[in-house]
């Protein structure tokens, strides 16, 4: 794109669909939670807009709603009011959405981004609201019909809508993904994207570098993983460098991103703004949100990932990038604070905790919201590699342990026979075989082939069954070296 | 068997058991099949099952488990969701709908005793003032077979005016039960927005639609209101019943009163009018000449909020859950426009155009905003006027029934519903009683009260009745 345009600037905006994790519906008692993947199995009677039937607010959702604008510190609406949207599609079973038009339930805000190269950006928030979720249209299932799946139908909702803010496809995945941390964190939504409890949308626009024009012209839809979300909008903002520099103008125009093609194809024109014929639903009178409903939930919030990152670069004085990806998770950032408690190690803790406690969890069975290692085991297992118990190898294999078993690290290191050999004399011999057993290569290792080297130290570790501390192991080789060096010089001579 | 008694009357005669609830049963089903040819208020009886609830409600009676409304057969609006039973609305897209649940208002009477024993005519989504919209042909007024019973709930009306069911339940949004009372020479009770459920009951406009009954007596409607009333967690615009705690209104009652209301009505309605007043006055009670809304602006606010709620309403009647489906067609917007260009009749067809276009967003305020504030504004005036009166006592209708297939255009039939409808605007509680007759065809006066007065509306019905034998005149068939 900057090759092609270098005088424009793109202007990206994001909507954000976070699926709220109710235990039932946005205005029914259905069940929100999936437990089957049989289709029309969770849609009551209100959910499929069966005749005479009514909603009525879920107000747990209402609930999680103000948390979110709480934790943006955003401004709460004092009523909590619904608009009918009204359209017809199939799996839009009312003829119209339940939604906030006029009044959102939570006003504008600043959501602050940080970025990978330590700066902050804020990203302003036009609103946040409520509204209820559709069924599916699956269209590819049958050859010449389209089938309808209502189990999401009525879900909750929560639209969280940005100013055009976002400079660059990077900024704009940040910005996702940084939502995303912050409603897994809040626990409003599983943050699982794969199922489509976060669905993200982009409007987006180039503009001459420097001008304050904020339209945008396109919306870019199925842009639901981080990976879409950046592929999409590259091929979007190259496609409309290109009909610019050829001097075209870009249609107003609702496109959608193609994974298997990587572009973006024309879904419907926007010639004018669509008609939704939005009115105040008659069936939800408004209902007042008092001053004490709103700091009850003020109070409850946790101690959001922001203020836990400068605390902790503060605090503990880490790099503001490993503050940063231990408060991308709750559970992460909790258990690095309860660990540094146990074993005052931050640096280690990080490490550990974002080197190999992660890589572990990656191999896990999703989902793995909870690390099933806790602070105590892992305090524990700092302390015995630093006190010299342990090898960090041993300590890495023992971690893996420690997450299928809940034992008592000491025992385990005293019954797998896992302590570090520091007994210098036996890392000694067990260095001396090793030269004995490899003397033609001696001269080879002596120039310096680093190779070689490492060959040295790990058939000194194989011997010792992985047990010798490494640190005494190249201590004893370098010492053999030299004297070997030396052994060698006088031969010479 | 007289084949005119009340609520009140059968229940003496059935714990005295000098009627089983079995014969009582087969003498209202009798004359269904006797008269209801040439009536049509019924849309659906199921006479075996009837008589078979008959028989439980007899063991019942036997046992001595009498509730309120034991062994009572009561006819449902075909507007009402009874579970297994078909509920059309009287629509062609509904012809083949059969409920999955009861409506509150039908459990509650279920669960009072009472016998469900089918399903009343009505015009299509209950929008009509003569019955002439229903996809199952017109109702006919028991009074005059060529004259229509009123609508919306005119199957409703009818079936208790011939006699054929002794209490039927309706629904009212303009004036639907109160108006075809007034037709049908019954009792109908509007109770005030939100102490009777809506939930089961098919909407047509959300804001202002509120269930009722048809009955003989002001009495009967108190013992059937008390059945019916409640607060109901599935709908939330039910009230819960500390909104409405308030003392009842003490004898003499200030009532108020319109002379201008009356101008353009004719002589003899004008005086059934004034006999009622006369009969309120006798009983001890005070008028005070009160001015009200313009009706006029009261019903153009109410045709633009009524029809724009039903647009958005009736939009889940799309062939694709439930209901009738045109076939074969080629695309979705091919279903949409067959499956609603052949369910709904002319009429709904109209408001529904309407309504979408009230909605329709031409640049600023549209004309639903307009029509919103003046219901604010007729709202504000009645909670004046109840600040200086305790009831309003207002003409039901301006005419008597007029006669079937007689040509109307639609703003004329509209015009019908001006003294019922800013009663439906304000969500007050309003009664229509039978108070004289015009060349043999009754009418009907209405008493309006403050919110949540529905008691206290319903005692001064109850002493208007004990002075006058209008609603004891009865239509032969």
């Amino acid at each position: 794109m900057k090759e092609v345009a270098p005088n424009w600037e793109a202007v990206i905006g994001l909507e954000v669909h976070v699926q709220l994790n109710t235990r039932s519906k946005l205005f029914s008692r259905a069940s929100n939670k999936r437990t089957t993947t049989l289709p029309n199995q969770s849609a009551g009677l209100v959910d499929l807009a069966y005749p005479g039937t009514l909603p009525v607010l879920n107000r747990s959702a209402l609930e999680l709603a103000i948390r979110f604008g709480a934790a943006i510190n955003s401004p709460i609406a004092r009523v909590c009011s619904f608009e009918r949207k009204n359209y017809f599609y199939p799996d839009l079973p009312k003829g119209y959405q339940i939604s906030q038009n006029s009044q959102p339930i939570v006003g504008a805000g600043v959501f602050h981004l940080w970025l990978e190269d330590g700066r902050s950006k804020a990203v302003r928030i036009s609103q946040v609201h409520l509204e209820e979720d559709a069924g599916k249209s699956i269209h590819d299932r049958l050859s010449n019909a389209t089938v309808l799946d209502f189990n999401r139908a009525g879900t909750p909702l929560l639209e969280i809508v940005t100013e055009p803010d976002l400079r660059t496809p990077t900024e704009a995945v940040a910005c996702f993904r940084q939502l995303r941390a912050l409603v897994i964190w809040l626990d409003l939504c599983s943050g699982r994207l794969d199922e489509g409890a976060m669905r993200c949308d982009a409007n987006v626009s180039l503009r001459t570098r420097g001008s304050k024009d904020y339209s945008t012209s396109v919306e870019l839809k199925n842009l639901n993983s981080y990976k879409f979300l950046e592929k999409g909008l590259q091929y979007e903002l190259e496609r409309q460098a290109t009909l610019l520099s050829n001097g075209n103008t870009v249609e107003r125009e609702t496109r959608s991103y193609n994974p298997a093609s990587g572009r973006t194809e024309s879904m419907r024109r926007k010639e004018k703004s669509e008609e939704y014929r939005f009115f105040p639903d008659p069936d939800l009178p408004p209902i007042p949100i008092s001053e004490e409903f709103i700091s009850r939930i003020r109070s409850s919030l946790p101690e959001l990932p922001a203020s836990m990152r400068d605390r902790f670069v503060e605090k503990y004085g880490l790099a503001p990038d490993i503050a940063y990806r231990l408060t991308l998770e709750r559970s992460r950032a909790e258990l690095f604070e309860a660990t540094v408690k146990l074993c005052a190690a931050p640096h280690e803790a990080a490490n550990w905790i974002l080197g190999e406690l992660t890589a572990i969890q990656k191999t896990q069975p999703s989902p793995p919201r909870k690390t099933s290692v806790s602070a105590k085991q892992l305090a524990l297992l700092i302390t015995r590699v630093k006190d010299g118990t342990i090898s960090s190898n041993t300590g890495k294999e023992l971690l893996r342990t420690l997450w299928e078993t809940n034992l008592d690290i000491d025992e385990v290191i005293k019954t797998e026979d896992m302590s570090q050999i520091s007994d210098s004399d036996q890392v000694e011999l067990w260095t001396k075989t090793v030269i004995d057993e490899n003397l033609e290569l001696i001269p080879r290792l002596l120039k310096g082939e680093e190779k070689l080297y490492e060959f040295f130290i790990g058939s000194v570790m194989k011997k010792s069954r992985g047990k010798a501390n490494p640190h005494l192991v190249r201590q004893s080789l370098e010492r053999r070296m030299l004297k070997q060096c030396k052994d060698r010089s006088t031969e010479d001579d | 068997m007289d084949s005119f008694q009340s609520l009140t009357q059968l229940r003496n005669l059935l714990e005295r058991k000098q009627i089983s609830a079995t014969e009582l049963c087969e003498f209202y089903l009798d004359r269904i099949a006797r008269y209801d040819q040439r009536v049509n208020s019924f849309v659906s009886v199921e006479p075996d099952e009837v008589l078979a609830h008959a028989k439980m409600a007899d063991q019942d009676l036997r046992k001595g488990n009498c509730k309120e409304l034991t062994g009572i057969p009561i006819a449902q609006k075909d507007v009402f969701c009874v579970r297994g039973k078909p509920t059309s609305c009287c629509s062609n897209i509904l012809r083949s709908f059969i409920a999955p649940y009861d409506a509150t208002i039908v459990k509650n009477i279920s669960q009072a005793g009472g016998i469900y024993l089918g399903k009343t005519n009505m015009d299509e989504f209950a929008m009509g003032t003569s019955n002439q919209t229903s996809a199952w042909g017109p109702v006919r007024n028991p009074w005059d077979l060529d004259r229509v019973p009123g609508g919306s709930s005119g199957g409703s009306a009818a079936a208790v005016a011939a006699g054929l069911s002794p209490v039927a339940t309706g629904s009212d949004t303009g004036g639907s039960i109160r108006q075809p009372a007034s037709f049908c020479g019954v009792t109908g009770f509007k109770p005030t927005y939100g102490r009777l459920s809506r939930y089961g009951m098919v909407a047509f406009a959300s804001s202002l639609d509120q269930a009722g009954t048809l009955t003989l007596t002001a009495q009967d409607a108190a013992t059937m209101f008390d059945v019916m009333q409640g607060y109901d967690p599935q709908d939330a615009t039910s009230v819960s019943a500390s909104n409405f705690e308030r003392n009842r209104m003490q004898h003499p009652l200030t009532i108020g009163y319109s002379g201008s209301l009356l101008q353009d009505l004719d002589s003899d309605i004008v005086r059934c009018i004034e006999a009622a007043r006369d009969t309120l006055e006798q009983l001890g009670h005070n008028f005070v000449d009160v001015e009200v809304f313009d009706q006029d602006l009261a019903l153009t606010s109410y045709y633009i909020i009524s029809c724009a709620e039903a647009s958005s309403n009736l939009a889940r009647f799309d062939g694709v859950r439930y209901g009738s489906r045109a076939n074969p067609v080629a695309t979705i917007q091919e279903m949409y426009e067959e499956t609603r260009s052949q369910g709904f009749g002319d009429e709904v067809k109209r408001r529904l155009l309407a309504g979408t276009y009230f909605l329709s967003n031409n640049s600023g305020e549209n004309y639903v905003q307009k029509a919103q504030k003046l219901r604010r504004m007729v709202h504000d005036l009645y909670e004046k006027l109840f600040e200086q009166v305790d009831i309003v006592l207002a003409p039901a209708t301006p005419s008597p029934a007029f006669r079937l297939n007689e040509q109307h255009d639609s703003t004329d039939m509209y015009r019908h519903d001006r003294f019922t409808v800013p009663v439906n605007l304000c969500g007050l509680p309003a009664i229509s009683l039978p108070c004289g007759q015009i060349n043999g065809l009754p009418i009907g006066v209405q008493l309006i009260g403050p919110k949540y007065c529905d008691e206290d509306v319903l005692n001064l019905a109850v002493s208007f009745q004990s002075e006058t034998s209008w609603h004891l005149d009865h239509p032969e068939l």
